[in-house]
């Protein structure tokens, strides 16, 4: 199962993308964070509902993120989540995290290509 | 990491709940979301939608998330075995039957092995205790000259604590307004219980210095003295006790879960003037027990070193011939548990083997029904295969089948355990705490059990159920020979197994068996029967010198003949099968004869004793109320003394010397080297030390030429005399108050007791051998009665060509025999090997005893035929027109 493989390789950085974009638009429904991030990607990253779901369950599970149902404009039940305590703690150590080891990556790929 | 553990909590939940409610219309929401979307922004809606996913995959991957796969899959997997093996009610009874016995008796045995050598004793860090003796080259001496325990006390670096014990006889206990006892008391030094790390419940512990003459006129009691004998009163700290007529205040009462390190449990304990100012008494005495605590971080090795240094120094202060047996002696230290369960450790390891055996068996026969089994679902597995099951999902299976029923089992078999472990309390050495609890290590090791032979018996069949041919198995009765045939020679193998542990279990019990036969079978050289036995010290000395002693027992005897039912009365000072109290001695010598080396029993008696135990005498006459006190002194020998003595001659009326001991008033031994005694009598031999021992040379002297404070009462009675302990007790309390009766015993009780282990030993390792053989009948049976229906065809054929019952029935049994034979050839071969470790449990047969290993190898050989007679005896009957249209 590549496909497998390759969403537990992932994970780490899917989990860290739904819970930024949950911070900035919370309370927000699956659809709209599968939206946001392809518009933030310009189209580069289409989360699939086998992605998606299973993603925010999981955070779900583990107290990131809570979910709640509610009335969508258009007078639809939808499930929205918001940012717990727990998941904005995590959303800043993960944030401190992903921004050194990108600087580390920038600086050693630049050092290799010269 | 906590948010993990929140996520493999709530998945666990989500294993067992399966909740997903609004999970289906989130998704047909994100769904209908995106097809919306796609309508507004005029692109293809199905682009959308392959986008999105698919409902199902997502939904499933979503549960996915909220379950924990295997476990899911096990739950599935069990649950369904559950339903399977309710539609066979009597294979899984059978499975879970046999199981439970295997693991049954395998946790029960480990519940003893637990509680004697893994579960520590009841003290506050016990690793640390050790027990320290001397020890020379051959010999097994526990005990430390008094000398070195006080050099080491002073010297030693590794200790934290080092005190010492001295065991006593016994003395006679006395509390206001109630009647003498005789308790065990044991000396301790003051530090003992606070080297354990243990308190008294009530009251307090003995105090440094408390052993200096004038201040230890205290004791410490058991909980069991204050409950029995003191009736639990509440002011008994502070009471005062008479201990052989000196006074004693009590300070303290122990725990009731106080383990002493001794079999013999001592109720009351004094403060002891062995510390470490070193007073000896003299240098021959060497009976403390050592027992110390180590300093946290001291190893066993390194305190050994240390007081093995110590003790070298002092070779200075020991004269000759004292200095010969100190330099012999070396110091060994080892862990208190160690030395107190040690004694029982081959026993407790021969069972634990033998119930392994027995396992192994109950296995083999479990996968053999599940083989069985598997013939008839053959089509079931076949047809899971051919619906995409890969081999492993099959096996993965039936291996949960497998292991459901080795958890039933095991269920059952720690009810089992749970219900006989009391009975087994005769394994544990008596030093160890008794009851056997059945704690996490027992259960433990009842769940490896469980789980083992369920992979055990459950592989191997579900692998080949698994490998079968997909063509011929879906046709209905095709012929699938092949797969068949290895399931009949794996089926053949296990039968050959067992058999063959069978046999090892057969032969040891077998020879421990005929061990007891032939101890029983031991003669005596004295009647037993309707003999009772009663112990007499009397105390204190000061007041019971030897006139008194003499008049007492007179009067003792006098009352007890008098008494209905007695037909003879008599005190002896060692009677047979008593625990010796006075050694053996050496030195004795025939007149006109040079001494001689080898010890004879000396033994104190009146005038009736050879009557009371019907020895006979072969010569001269008995002990007669002449021989007094002032008299001649004489004796009477038995048949080995006089042989021993006075080789050939003829020894009535020749003068046997024996050198009594006496002590000097400064304490020592010197030997009464005119103690002429005159021979009017020879008795026939008998086993003093009872069935297991050999025959000793014996002299017999008048007791009122040799008076004791410390006599046994013999008496015998026209029938079983328990009846008249009560009133021999009162006859002779009625003497003197102060003088208990105890130990008072029938000696055939004596007797059955001195064999009580091995009767237990032999009995239990019989029923474990025994139980195993029914399961490897059963288990011969069921390979032969398949192997027979997988023939039906072949020996219908060779009906129909003219076969004759007789040469079918030759035919299948002759098979059963070849396996009988190459499992009692490995049998064998095994129990040559192992019962060796049998060798010291053995009495009167060798551990290879040809006669043993021949008659059970012969009954082996018989029970299997009789197993496989049964299908033999269907398969004659076979009618050959049913058997060829069998396939």
């Amino acid at each position: 199962m590549p496909n497998r493989d390759k969403a537990d390789v992932l994970q780490g950085t899917l989990d860290l993308m739904i819970l930024q974009t949950v911070a900035t638009l919370e309370p927000l429904h699956g659809y709209a964070v599968a939206r946001r991030l392809e518009q933030v990607s310009n189209g580069a990253i289409q989360l699939n509902m086998g992605t998606l779901y299973p993603g925010l369950l999981r955070l779900e599970q583990r107290g990131f993120i809570r979910a709640q149902w509610d009335r969508t404009e258009n007078n639809r039940r939808a499930r929205y989540y918001s940012l717990t305590a727990a998941g904005r703690r995590r959303l800043r150590t993960e944030k401190a995290e992903w921004t050194r080891m990108a600087s580390i990556m920038q600086t050693l790929l630049c050092e290799e290509a010269k | 990491m906590t948010a993990r553990l929140r996520e493999w909590c709530l998945r666990l939940r989500g294993t067992f709940t399966n909740r997903h409610a609004g999970m289906e219309e989130e998704l047909r929401f994100h769904l209908e979301m995106a097809e919306e979307e796609a309508l507004r922004r005029g692109v293809p809606v199905r682009g959308a939608r392959v986008q999105a996913g698919g409902l199902a995959q997502a939904s499933e991957a979503v549960r996915e998330q909220g379950a924990i796969g295997w476990l899911g899959d096990l739950m599935r997997d069990s649950r369904h075995a559950a339903r399977s093996l309710k539609k066979n009610p009597l294979f899984a009874a059978a499975a879970i039957v046999s199981l439970a016995l295997g693991i049954g008796a395998n946790t029960a045995i480990f519940g003893v092995v637990n509680a004697a050598f893994l579960r520590p004793l009841p003290y506050p860090a016990p690793g640390r205790i050790v027990w320290v003796t001397e020890q020379d080259a051959r010999s097994h001496h526990s005990s430390v000259m008094m000398p070195e325990y006080a050099a080491w006390k002073l010297h030693n670096g590794s200790f934290e604590r080092l005190s010492a014990y001295q065991r006593a006889f016994g003395a006679n206990l006395l509390a206001p307004s109630q009647a003498a006892e005789r308790v065990q008391a044991d000396h301790v030094t003051p530090d003992f219980f606070a080297m354990l790390g243990v308190a008294p419940r009530i009251g307090r512990d003995f105090q440094p210095g408390e052993s200096e003459p004038g201040r230890n006129n205290v004791a410490l009691i058991a909980d069991s003295l204050w409950r029995n004998y003191l009736h639990a009163r509440a002011d008994a700290v502070g009471m005062s006790l008479l201990l052989d007529g000196a006074p004693k205040t009590v300070i303290g009462v122990m725990p009731p879960d106080f383990v002493y390190p001794e079999a013999d449990r001592a109720v009351l304990w004094l403060p002891d003037a062995v510390d470490a100012r070193g007073s000896v008494p003299s240098h021959s005495r060497r009976d403390v027990s050592v027992i110390g605590r180590l300093k946290p971080g001291a190893t066993v090795e390194q305190a050994r070193a240390d007081l093995e240094v110590i003790a070298r120094s002092m070779d200075g202060q020991y004269p000759e011939p004292f200095l010969s047996i100190h330099r012999a002696l070396s110091v060994r230290v080892r862990p208190l548990q160690d030395q107190l369960a040690g004694g029982s450790r081959i026993a407790i390891y021969v069972l634990m083997g033998a119930v392994g055996c027995m396992l192994l068996i109950v296995c083999a026969n479990v996968a053999n029904l599940f083989l069985a089994r598997s013939v008839a679902r053959e089509r079931e597995i076949a047809l899971r295969v051919a619906m995409g099951a890969s081999r492993s999902r099959v096996v993965r299976l039936l291996l949960a089948e497998s292991l459901l029923l080795g958890a039933a089992g095991g269920l059952q078999g720690i009810l089992l355990a749970r219900g006989t472990a009391s009975a087994l309390g005769f394994l544990l050495p008596e030093t160890i705490p008794h009851p056997i609890p059945l704690d996490p290590r027992v259960l433990g090791f009842a769940a490896i059990c469980s789980l083992g032979s369920g992979i055990l018996f459950g592989l191997a069949p579900s692998v080949i159920a698994s490998r079968l041919d997909l063509n011929s198995a879906l046709k209905e009765g095709g012929a699938h020979r092949l797969y068949r045939k290895g399931r009949l020679r794996l089926r053949g193998s296990l039968a050959i197994a067992q058999l063959a542990l069978c046999l090892v279990l057969l032969v040891g019990s077998g020879l421990l068996l005929r061990s007891f036969v032939s101890l029983l079978s031991v003669r005596l050289g004295f009647d037993a029967r309707n003999v009772l036995v009663a112990d007499i010290w009397l105390t204190p000395p000061n007041l019971y010198g030897p006139a008194r002693q003499i008049d007492f027992f007179r009067r003792a005897l006098a009352a007890v003949k008098a008494l209905p039912g007695v037909q003879f009365a008599a005190v002896a000072s060692e009677p047979p099968l008593g625990a010796s109290v006075i050694s053996p001695r050496a030195g004795l010598r025939g007149e006109g004869e040079a001494a001689t080396r080898d010890v004879v029993y000396i033994t104190a008696v009146s005038t009736d004793y050879f009557r009371a135990l019907r020895i006979p005498l072969l010569a001269g006459r008995p002990f007669q109320e002449s021989d007094r006190d002032g008299a001649r002194g004489v004796a009477i020998i038995s048949q080995s003394a006089a042989r021993l003595l006075f080789k050939d001659r003829n020894p009535m009326g020749q003068r046997v010397l024996y050198p009594k001991p006496e002590f000097d008033p400064g304490g020592k031994i010197r030997f009464d080297e005119t103690n002429w005694l005159t021979v009017v009598g020879i008795a026939a031999d008998i086993r003093h030390g009872g069935l297991e021992e050999p025959v000793w040379p014996e002299l017999y002297q008048p007791y009122e030429q040799e008076p004791m404070a410390q006599m046994n009462l013999v008496v015998r009675g026209y029938s079983d005399p328990s009846a008249m302990a009560r009133t021999i007790r009162q006859a002779v309390q009625a003497i003197d108050r102060e003088q208990p009766l105890f130990g008072l015993e029938t000696m055939e009780a004596l007797l059955s007791d001195s064999v009580a282990q091995r009767r237990q030993r032999a009995y239990l390792l019989g029923a474990f051998a025994f139980v195993s053989l029914i399961i490897a009948m059963v288990g011969v049976y069921g390979v032969m009665a398949y192997s027979v229906t997988r023939r039906t065809h072949e020996i219908g054929v060779r009906i129909a060509l003219g076969a004759k019952p007789g040469d079918v029935l030759a035919m299948v049994v002759g098979e059963g025999l070849v396996m009988a034979l190459t499992g009692i050839a490995i049998g064998l071969a095994l129990s040559l090997a192992l019962t060796r470790v049998l060798a010291s449990f053995l009495f009167g047969v060798g551990p290879r005893d040809l006669a043993t290993f021949a008659s059970i190898s012969v009954a082996l050989v018989a029970a299997t035929c009789l197993a496989s007679y049964v299908p033999a005896r269907r398969a004659t009957r076979v009618g050959p027109i049913r058997a060829l249209r069998h396939e």
